[in-house]
Order: structure tokens, then sequence, then C-alpha cells
């Protein structure tokens, strides 16, 4: 393969595994996360807090022979910046563009190893559970994509096509699939930490090319460490060069050093681009300890490559759909608010609160995932944006064990649907006080029927009237109750909250 | 701190006598006051925790007392099958304890494959000495252990484990089994009793006593020594709740009323320690029309809450144990006991009516050691596998009559195959554990006119066709 071509081969990957992977943020349904969701378990952190052996020796391999093409291939966040650094010198004026943005720089050294330590103390501190692991997330390249993308194109991708569902549904068409837009998941505090991400990262790719990779990533410094040894690399022939410093002045991680024929392997995120850079044709991709080959490929043209390229088209109907959400035209409707109660819920495959809270780098992939609408991300410091239950959109339905199929850091396991269906995560409480059977005698009994554990029962008060009781033995905190209560939701009840909620508990039992 | 047995009348202790005391008014009050369930459930678990007085060391003890049988592992911590003791979740499990007011830990060297004892030492010694009593036993079972060498090690070894000089309550473990035979072997021939009366003496062992299961013959003995003044035991624990207390026979042939053994001992004046409140678990989980009648009577208490009170209502008990693994059944039974609202003379009928229909109709007899099945655990005789508890996966065989049957189990019926029973040797569908100990375990107790059938009926399909596959 001619060396000009590895370029386009490298954007083509990246963009698949950058496609792919949103796809699995995105697509709701699952059918992309039941094909797609190894993307999510071969990246670096997650992989290593799985401690999946197999993902850690491939990437570890892959960087040993390719150097860093992690960066620019597996990396969602990588992506997103070559993206960023490509609509920059689209955008900048020919004058600029022309000779090349960049210039050689030396590494920030102390920088690396800054943010490396206060990424290993912040994991540390998270498998300690002193912090949740979403501190030491914030770092986390993928996490911090799965945020942004959970945060604008999942919000996005789900109006739309609530909006397309609604309006459909007026005509009896129910082809699209979409939750309304009052549902639509956007979380305050994730959508601040992923902000901030994004404008830090938007402002280095602007300004510094990779420079966010090669001084804040914690996954850019430790496969840095491997890639210096890397069996293939971009090397200089010193016979050939002719002391342009176009490679220099173009390359994004800015570690040509051209005067002195010098690359920072360290640094070098093998994008290619010196390689086409070069009239003389005097950079190839090789083994570097071998002399370069005389038969090297002849000088293509430069510029045949700049064709561009789309990730994909912008959603147009984002309109937020403001249609009034009723019950058959009965009472009208309002949305339920949650309980606080002592203690949380967690989903099955979470084992328990320590073990969710220690691992998870809360990249939303779950709460993107969640068909149920059930997970959210927590607002608490204890557990700040992992996900929680809530179950005033939906309840966590005993035959799905989405969240755990996904989740690449093993802090939601994968269980399978005969024991999720007796795996205990909460209890059902009732508050009798503003129940419409217990307390205004009104026939409902909507929990006990709903309850797909049979623990709740309907008993008759010394007052007549009948209250539901629920067999801690039996429920399993699914939420089913919750959801189906009315009170909370029936306009004419002052209550806000529903009659019968959840109270997780911290180490689920299996019953 | 040996030497407090000694000193009973010190200040410190008349002052929490007096505490105890103006606890047990306060709680009597809030019963007084009480006029029906809505009263019931504002004042549970709002109180002081319940205390009772030992007259012999003076000791005030909580009512609920911690039971370290059955530790937190790090498997329940992620999912995994990992055994090995959570200590960190011990450790904020006891902390919440004593917070809550108990003070009573029994725990023994062969519980937890032998790491219970280290790992209440490491939890407890983070704590004041003189904040908790530690209960203790010396288990020597095996025959190696007879020795008077190796069950004075044994003891040395708990104390050690215990990181403490001294056990405030020091138990003969489990007399009665293999009755008066195994009881001269393990604690009279080697002189093990005399030697634990000289500890007892020596201020190392503050409270002397021994607990009871099987054969009543040792434990009349034991009695008759005190009597003839032998011995004087300062406590001793038996098994106690509603079924048991005139049904133990129906339970266990080898077991004795708890009626007899709780009036033999409280005759005496012997401080009563209560285990098996919940008789292995099965007190938790009752029948639907069971469970129905108790939460009319007090909707927002747990089934398990009855036998915890029950347990707790005689005078004569000291405390009653409870494994609480897990953190919100500690918060259960710091709500029961916090204070302890006795059962009355109407709720007590109400348990031995109740006791009586359990045994009766609810599950046939109730799985113990004795009846359980020897066949290995993850077989599952589906007409029996709602008996199975949630504390240990026992089950029942040929042996016992069934007394219902569940047909709706036949949906399941081609995953099965058919093999001898390994006690009673007659061909018995056995499913395989993995969706009949779980899935139709709740099956079972579906309404049959419900969706929810359907549903789950659809899942075990799903997963018969995965196995087939």
């Amino acid at each position: 393969m001619k060396s000009h071509s590895l370029k386009y081969l490298r954007i083509a990957a990246g963009i698949l595994f950058l496609v792919c992977l949103t796809l699995v943020f995105v697509d709701f349904s699952g059918r992309a996360a039941l094909w797609l969701a190894w993307i999510a378990k071969i990246q670096l952190v997650p992989a290593l807090l799985a401690v999946n052996i197999t993902a850690i020796i491939v990437l570890a391999l892959l960087t040993l022979v390719f150097g860093r093409l992690y960066c620019s291939v597996i990396c969602p966040l990588g992506i997103s910046q070559d993206i960023l650094i490509w609509l920059r010198r689209v955008t900048a004026p020919r004058r600029k563009r022309k000779p090349g943005l960049y210039r050689f720089e030396k590494p920030h050294t102390a920088w690396r190893y800054i943010f490396l330590g206060l990424f290993v103390l912040l994991a540390a501190a998270g498998l300690l559970a002193l912090v949740p692991m979403s501190f030491a997330g914030i770092l986390d390249p993928y996490s911090a994509y799965g945020r942004i993308a959970g945060q604008s194109l999942v919000p996005l991708w789900r109006s739309a096509m609530g909006s397309l569902a609604e309006w459909q549904a007026a005509s009896g068409n129910y082809i699209f699939d979409g939750v309304p837009a009052a549902a639509v998941n956007f979380n305050l505090a994730v959508a601040i930490v992923a902000g901030i991400t994004f404008v830090t990262v938007a402002i280095f790719a602007f300004r510094t090319g990779r420079g966010y990779c090669n001084t804040v990533c914690p996954v850019g410094s430790i496969l840095g460490f491997i890639s210096r040894f890397s069996l293939l690399k971009p090397v200089i022939d010193t016979d050939k060069c002719n002391r342009c410093g176009s490679c220099g002045r173009h390359c994004k991680a800015r570690c040509i050093d051209t005067k002195n024929h010098r690359i920072d392997y360290s640094r070098c995120v093998v994008c290619m681009d010196c390689i086409n850079n070069c009239s003389q044709g005097a950079i190839s991709y090789r083994p570097a300890r071998r002399k370069a080959t005389q038969n090297a490929a002849d000088a293509a043209t430069v510029d045949a490559g700049r064709r561009s390229f789309l990730v994909g088209a912008a959603l147009a109907s984002a309109a937020a759909a403001s249609a009034k959400v009723t019950d058959g035209g009965l009472a009208p409707l309002k949305k339920k608010q949650p309980h606080k109660g002592i203690t949380t819920s967690v989903p099955a495959g979470a084992a328990s609160l320590r073990n969710l809270r220690s691992h998870c780098t809360a990249c939303q992939l779950c709460i993107s995932n969640c068909p149920n609408e059930v997970l959210r991300p927590s607002t608490s410091m204890d557990s700040l944006m992992q996900p929680v239950m809530i179950f005033t959109d939906g309840f966590c339905r005993p035959e799905c064990t989405r969240c755990g199929e996904v989740c690449p850091t093993g802090a939601i396991k994968p269980v399978t649907v005969a024991a999720k269906s007796s795996i205990k995560t909460g209890t059902a409480k009732v508050d009798a006080a503003t129940c419409i059977s217990a307390a205004y005698g009104q026939t409902c009994g909507n929990c006990a029927r709903h309850c797909p554990a049979g623990a709740i029962q309907m008993v008759r008060q010394s007052d007549g009237n009948m209250r539901p009781v629920v067999d801690e033995n039996y429920c399993i905190g699914c939420g089913s109750c919750e959801y189906h209560c009315p009170s909370g939701t029936a306009g004419q009840l002052s209550a806000k909250r529903a009659a019968i909620y959840v109270e997780g508990i911290e180490t689920h039992i299996t019953v | 701190m040996q030497n407090k047995k000694h000193t009973p009348d010190s200040g410190r202790r008349a002052f929490l006598r007096n505490l105890g005391i103006f606890g047990a008014a306060g709680a009597l009050a809030s019963c007084g006051i009480k006029t029906g369930d809505d009263d019931h459930s504002n004042t549970r678990g709002t109180g002081e925790m319940t205390m009772r007085h030992n007259p012999n060391t003076g000791d005030e003890v909580s009512v609920l007392g911690y039971g370290c049988m059955r530790l937190s592992t790090m498997g329940m911590r992620d999912g995994s099958q990992n055994d090995t003791i959570d200590q960190e979740a011990v450790n904020a499990s006891v902390d919440a304890a004593l917070e809550g007011g108990v003070n009573y830990f029994d725990t023994s060297p062969a519980y937890c494959k032998g790491n219970s004892e280290a790992a209440m030492g490491e939890a407890l010694s983070r704590h004041p000495r003189d904040s908790y009593f530690i209960a203790t036993k010396l288990s020597n079972f095996s025959p190696e252990t007879w020795s008077a060498e190796a069950s004075k090690a044994m003891f040395e070894a708990s104390l050690k484990n215990l990181r403490t000089d001294y056990v405030d309550y020091l138990l003969l473990h489990a007399i009665g089994m293999g009755g008066m035979e195994a009881y001269e072997n393990r604690y009279v021939k080697n002189g093990m009793l005399d030697f634990l009366k000289e500890q007892r003496a020596k201020g190392t062992i503050r409270n002397l006593g021994f607990s009871y299961h099987g054969d009543v013959e040792v434990f009349d003995h034991l009695l008759e020594m005190m009597d003839r003044g032998e011995v004087h035991w300062d406590f001793a624990q038996i098994q106690l709740n509603y079924i048991d207390w005139h049904h133990a026979k129906e339970v266990n042939p080898r077991n004795t009323n708890a009626e007899y053994l709780y009036n033999e001992l409280h005759r005496r004046g012997i401080p009563v320690v209560i285990m098996e409140p919940l008789l292995g678990g099965r007190l938790a989980s009752v029948s639907k029309p069971i469970q129905a009648k108790m939460k009319t009577r007090r909707p927002d208490d747990s089934v398990a809450s009855w036998a915890f009170r029950y347990a707790g209502t005689p005078e004569g008990v000291l405390t009653v144990l409870s494994g609480m693994t897990y953190m919100e059944h500690l918060r259960d039974n710091l709500a029961t006991y916090s204070p302890l609202d006795p059962v009355n003379a109407d709720e007590d009928a109400f348990l031995q009516r109740t006791a009586v229909e359990i045994l009766e109709n609810d599950t046939g007899r109730v799985p113990t050691a004795s009846t359980a099945c020897p066949a290995p655990t993850e077989w599952i005789f589906p007409a029996f596998s709602h008996t199975i508890t949630s504390a240990s996966t026992r089950t029942m065989c040929h042996a016992t009559p069934p007394t219902r049957t569940m047909p709706r189990h036949a949906a399941l019926s081609s995953t099965a195959t058919t093999l001898p029973c390994p006690r009673c040797a007659r061909p018995t569908a056995v499913w395989p554990a993995e969706h009949v100990c779980r899935t139709a375990r709740r099956l079972s107790t579906y309404p049959l006119n419900s969706i929810k059938s359907t549903f789950i009926l659809k899942n075990s399909a799903r997963e018969r066709y995965k196995l087939k596959r």
C-alpha cells in the first residue's frame, strides 16, 4: 500500500468508529447497542476498570506495533478533535492554511505528569469509594465524549424522533419510534461538565491542534509511554529531506522537530498528515530501525485528499413538541416529582451502590440506552453524573437487561433475565396519606395490579378503605408501583409525588 | 478492664440501670397512648432502643443483638462468587448498629468459615471496649478439638481474634447436638467446664452460659447441675419464635418447645438470649393470606417484624439475635425495637393461630437441617420450591408429604430431567435451579388471572430456549 493512502484509511476507520459509537449512544431502540457496544468496551479506561484483559492486551499490542493509532481511530474524543481541527483548517484563510498552521513545540512534560497523576489519584480514590469514579471519569476521553454526545446529540435525536412520531401518529402512522420532547433527558449537572469539557477541548483543538491529547488526556499520556517503542513509525529520510519544514507546520500534534529531523513519538498520533504533506516523499511509515528503502513511494500530488467529508446530517426537526399529554381526554396529567429516599436505587447488575460508585466513569451510555426512561444521571455529589433509577417516567422492566449489556466499565454487570427478575434493588414503601385509595376511598389498586413481582396486595383498613401493602420479601424494587401511581400525576390531587415509592438498598439481594 | 465484673454497682452501671428504667417507662407510656394502627405507624422506630437488664453482671443489653454468622462478602458487593468478608461493609454495619443502640454482638469461631471473629474484632476494636458486649462460643464440635489443649487454644484464639482480653458472654456452643455423649466429651471429660468457670472467676469471661439445640436431656442436665449448685449459668441461648413456642416437634422431631425451655430458664432467673427468631428466615416470608392479616393489623410493619416483636416480648429475654447482613434489615430491626412494642394478648393469639396455619396450610413442614433433602443445592424440587428460604437454599423431597401442588409449574416441565431422589430414591423431576429456584418461586405467588403470569412464563420460555441451545 502506498504511504499516501494511509491517511485516508485512518480517516475512514476513525469516522467509522465514531459513527458506530455515536449510534450506540443515539439509537435508544437498542439495535445498534446489540452489535456495536463492544466499541465502548475497548476504550482504554473502561477496559482497565472492567479488568478486560483481552482489550487491554490488544490495545497495548496495537500501540506497540502502530503507535498511538488508538488516539486517531478508536478514541471518540480524539476523532472529534480531528473534526474540529479540520473545521479550523478549512475556515482558515488560504494564506495561513497553505504554509501550515502549526509549529514544533517541546512537550509539556510537567503538565502531562500533573494531569496523569491527578487522574491516577482520583481513580484510586474512586476505587476506594472515597469519591465517585465519575470524578476520574471527567478526564477520561471516552466518558467525556459520552457526556457531550449524551447531552447534545441524544436529546436532539430523541426529540426529533419524538416529534416525528407524534406528528405521524396523528395520521395513524406509527413507523417512528421516539419519546415526547417532554421526556427527553437533559441533566444540568452533566450538561455543565460536558459543556466545560467541550469548550476546553475545542479551545485546545483550535489553538494547539492535539494539545489536549498530548498534555491533559491521561490516556494519551499512558499510550505515549508505549508508543515511543512502537514498531511502525513515521520516519524522516534525511537523504531526501530538503528541510522545507512543511511536515512540522502541518503536524497537529506539533511533535516534528524539523530542524533536527526528530519526531516525538510519545505525542505522535500517527495521523499520517506529514507523509502526505512532504513534497519530497521523505517521510514514510515503516519500522523505525531499518534504513529507509530507496524505492520509496513517488511523490503524489499533495492536495489530492482535500475532499470534504461530513459526519452526519444535521437534524432539522428539533422543534419542541408542545402537545398536551392527556389520558384519554380525562384528567389532565402533570409530571410527577421523584421521591428522595435514604438510599438511591441502582440497576440490578450494579450489585451494590459501592460497586457502581467505584467503577462508573459517568459515560452516560446506560442512560442513553435505557429504553424504559428510568435511568437518570445523579446530581448528588457522592455519585455525580452516575446513573440512578428515577421512577417518574418509567420503571425498570424485569425483562430488560440493557444497561448491563452496554456498560463498558463493569459498574453494571450483565445479568440474565431470569436472574434479574429476582434481584432485589429496593423495596416499595407506602405513603398512605396521599394514596387515593387508602386516604380518599377511591377504587384504585393500580400498584397492586401492575406489580410484576406480585408483591403488593390491597387490604382493608379499619375505616373500610383499601390500602396497598408491600411484601418486602417479594418486592424487587422495579418501581412499577411508583410509576403507575396516580398520586402526583392526576391534576385534582395536591400531592406532588407518588403515594407508593421505592426506597433503594445498598447491597442488592437475590430473593 | 477485667475487674469490671467485680464492681457491678459502680456509678456508671447504676446510671445505666436508671437510664434503662426510664427507657422502659418511656416505652410503656408510648404503648399506653396507642389507639390504633395509625398511631403505631407514627411511633415505630422513633424512640430509643429498648434495653434489658442482666441481673448477674448488671449489664444493660439492647433487646436487639447482632448475629455474626452471615457477614457481608466481597461477592455481595460486586456480584461475584467471592466469599471473603467485606470488612468495609462489616465496619459500616457495626457502626450503624452501635449508633442505633445495639450493644450485643454474637459470634463464634465456627462462623463464616472461621473468619467472623477476626472481622468483628477489627470492626469492634474501632470503638471503646465498654460500649458493647461480645458473645462468643467454645465451638469444639470436631473430635480433634475435644482435648483440653485444643479447646483452650480455641478460646485463646477467640480472645486474640476479637482483640480483647475478656469476653462478656461465653457459650458452650450448641449443647444437645450429639446428646449427652458429645456434651461429656466436649466439656466434662477434658475439664473445659472447670476451666471456663476458672476464667469466669478471673474475669476473662464475665458471663458463662450455653446455647441449646437438639437433645433436651442435656438441657435438663445442665439446669439440674445449677439446681444442685455445681455451676451457675449466667444466661442461656435458645431457639424461640411463634412456631417453636408450641410446635417445635412438628418442625424438627429433635427440637423442644420453646415454651418449656423458656419457662425452665425464666423460673431459675436465667436471662434468655434468643436465636432463630425467624426460624431460619422462614418467618420473614409467609403466604399471601397470612401476610394480608398481618398487614391489616400493622400495615407499615414488615412480616419479619412480627417474629422479632414476638421473640422480644417475654420479660426474661435478654436479647434477640438477628444476622443483619444487609443494612435494610438492620434498619427494619432498629425500627422494630426502638422501642419494642410488645405483642399483646390478642396479637399473641393471632400469632399462635398463624403458626398453626403456616404448619398446616402454607408449606407443609418447615424445612430445617433435619428434614432437608441432601440433594445438591442446585437441584430444586419444584413442588416445594416455595419453601426455599432466602437465607439458604434448603429443599425438601418426597419424604415430606406435599400439602399443596402448583399446577402452573407444568409450564416449565420440558426442561426437567428425571433423577432418583438421593433421600428416598424415588424418581423425581429435577429442574435446573437457574429458573425454578428464582423464577418459579415468584410464579407461585401470582394471581391466576394476572398478565404477570404470562409475562414471567414468557421469560421462562426464553431462558428455556437459551438452555436448549
